[in-house]
């Protein structure tokens, strides 16, 4: 365990890197483990004040969405983790946002080490890939075909189906 | 974070290839490649190393339905069982030109028999077409057209031992099914493990259907005769959303003419329950002699009259639409075979 003095704090303020305060419970705040190893490196140090952390790679957009998560399987960190209500919430929270918003929160996902959120969001990507035509791909996640002509002999020659 | 970061061809290697890795499908790993070249250099190659099948990961499958010893074995139940048999899937596509939108469409179907190899059939026939028309590609080059899968079915077929050891295989029977309707049950998992599929078996019992279910990781039958099922040959059977559904066409003289069934399986009874009102306007039934699927995303459809006949449940009507549709079914286009200008 961390020092006494400093462990009466049950909360740390995270700054988003267009500057804004977030003032998170620490349980809540370990779910990611860049945090918590932020809190364990500050305690250890024994300090009284108020731990700040501040996040240059996350702007407050996301990461009031990647705190809403935390928050939420904070709630359930003592059940165990095939929780149903925790799945189904787990599945609507992802199904409400765009594209780019999903790119930043797997981005913030990764950079937070948050890994369950970082599966989850793979996982809600590699869903909506599925069946999709390349074209479509393409046109979803707003990406343009810059591959170079050899290349694309060697795309040819791989997705085609051979029927004789 | 700036809008370049935000670009999906941008996102650092490391998390692509996490959203590769868990891809299922050849195919899917396949346009993930073809996206562009940060995605195509996310996902290696040797993903596919494990996955030689097309249509489905874990099918072609080959097992036998094994009856428990304290089943009665009924004639119908005799025929199919301890056998060698192979479930295979059959998926349905809609093709469209890509430089010439305008054009009709064509429907198509093919079953992967042979894993990796996939062989033409006739939509609404089963038969496979051997003899390909001369204009048709020998390798269908997928990036050049609009492909949209509509459904996959399954069905099944007797094969020798000799299945398993030969890639080009090719001897079975299916007639022996006569027009069995069956279904792979993948609602309980996503994940498409065979531990988690059940599949539905509607085979011909004397001159009514029998219905049961086979567990595929060991083939145990367990019979749902329970639910009586008469005159076999008008009936299909389909999964959607997790349900069992059963599709009846009446006959003639009556007024209605298809009815909708839901199985209804719990710890107290298992029945066929009649769903008044359809299954709801935001799903297509989809049928053919080996069973049915549903469409849940007709975007395809607009503008296009694809369908060969439509049955509203709602007002019981049903309207044949002849127009347009034999050339949707056959030939294949010439666009098929032409190169992009």
């Amino acid at each position: 365990m961390a020092s006494s003095s400093s462990s009466s704090l049950s909360r740390v303020v995270v700054k988003s890197s267009d500057n804004n305060l977030f003032v998170v419970n620490k349980k809540v705040a370990s779910q990611s483990q860049l945090l918590k190893q932020c809190i364990d490196n500050m305690e250890e140090k024994g300090t009284n004040d108020v731990i700040l952390i501040p996040l240059s790679n996350v702007t407050s957009n996301i990461l009031t969405l990647v705190l809403e998560y935390c928050e939420k399987h904070a709630d359930f960190a003592d059940d165990d983790n095939n929780n149903q209500e925790l799945k189904q919430w787990d599945h609507e929270f992802l199904k409400k946002f765009d594209y780019a918003t999903l790119n930043s929160l797997t981005m913030a996902a990764d950079y937070m080490v948050t890994k369950s959120l970082l599966n989850l969001c793979c996982q809600f990507i590699a869903d909506s890939i599925k069946d999709l035509t390349v074209q479509q791909i393409r046109q979803i996640f707003d990406i343009k075909n810059d591959f170079t002509p050899q290349e694309e002999a060697d795309i040819k020659n791989e997705n085609a189906w051979a029927f004789r | 974070m700036s809008d370049q970061e935000k670009c999906w061809s941008k996102l650092p290697p490391k998390l692509l290839s996490l959203i590769a890795n868990r891809l299922e499908l050849r195919s899917d790993i396949l346009s993930f490649r073809a996206v562009c070249p940060t995605w195509r250099n996310s996902a290696p190659f040797s993903l596919l190393a494990d996955k030689t099948t097309i249509l489905s990961p874990i099918l072609p499958h080959k097992f036998s339905i094994n009856v428990p010893d304290d089943h009665p074995l009924t004639p119908g139940l005799w025929r199919i069982a301890n056998r060698p048999l192979v479930l295979v899937a059959t998926s349905f596509f809609i093709i469209q030109s890509i430089t010439s939108p305008n054009l009709p469409p064509w429907l198509f179907s093919v079953e992967e028999f042979n894993p990796g190899k996939l062989n033409l059939c006739s939509p609404l026939k089963r038969n496979v077409l051997n003899d390909l028309p001369k204009n048709f590609p020998n390798n269908l080059d997928l990036c050049k057209f609009r492909i949209t899968k509509i459904s996959t079915l399954y069905t099944l077929s007797f094969v020798d031992t000799d299945y398993d050891v030969n890639p080009k295989y090719k001897h079975r029977t299916w007639a022996n099914f006569d027009k069995a309707v069956l279904h792979l049950d993948t609602s309980k998992s996503s994940d498409h493990t065979m531990e988690d599929c059940t599949l539905f078996v509607l085979f011909k019992d004397s001159s009514n259907g029998s219905f049961g279910k086979v567990r595929l990781r060991d083939g145990t039958f367990t019979s749902l005769n329970r639910c009586k099922i008469k005159s076999f040959d008008d009936v299909r059977i389909f999964e959607s959303c997790g349900e069992l559904y059963l599709v009846y066409k009446c006959p003639s003289y009556e007024d209605v003419r298809y009815k909708v069934y839901k199985l209804k399986d719990d710890e107290e009874e298992i029945k066929w329950v009649e769903l008044k009102e359809g299954i709801g306007d935001e799903r297509i039934l989809f049928a053919t002699l080996d069973g049915c699927g549903y469409i849940a995303d007709f975007e395809c459809f607009l503008g296009n009259t694809l369908e060969i006949a439509v049955y509203e449940f709602g007002s019981g009507e049903c309207k044949r639409i002849d127009s347009g549709a034999s050339q949707v079914l056959w030939p294949p286009p010439g666009w098929l075979s032409e190169d992009p200008p």
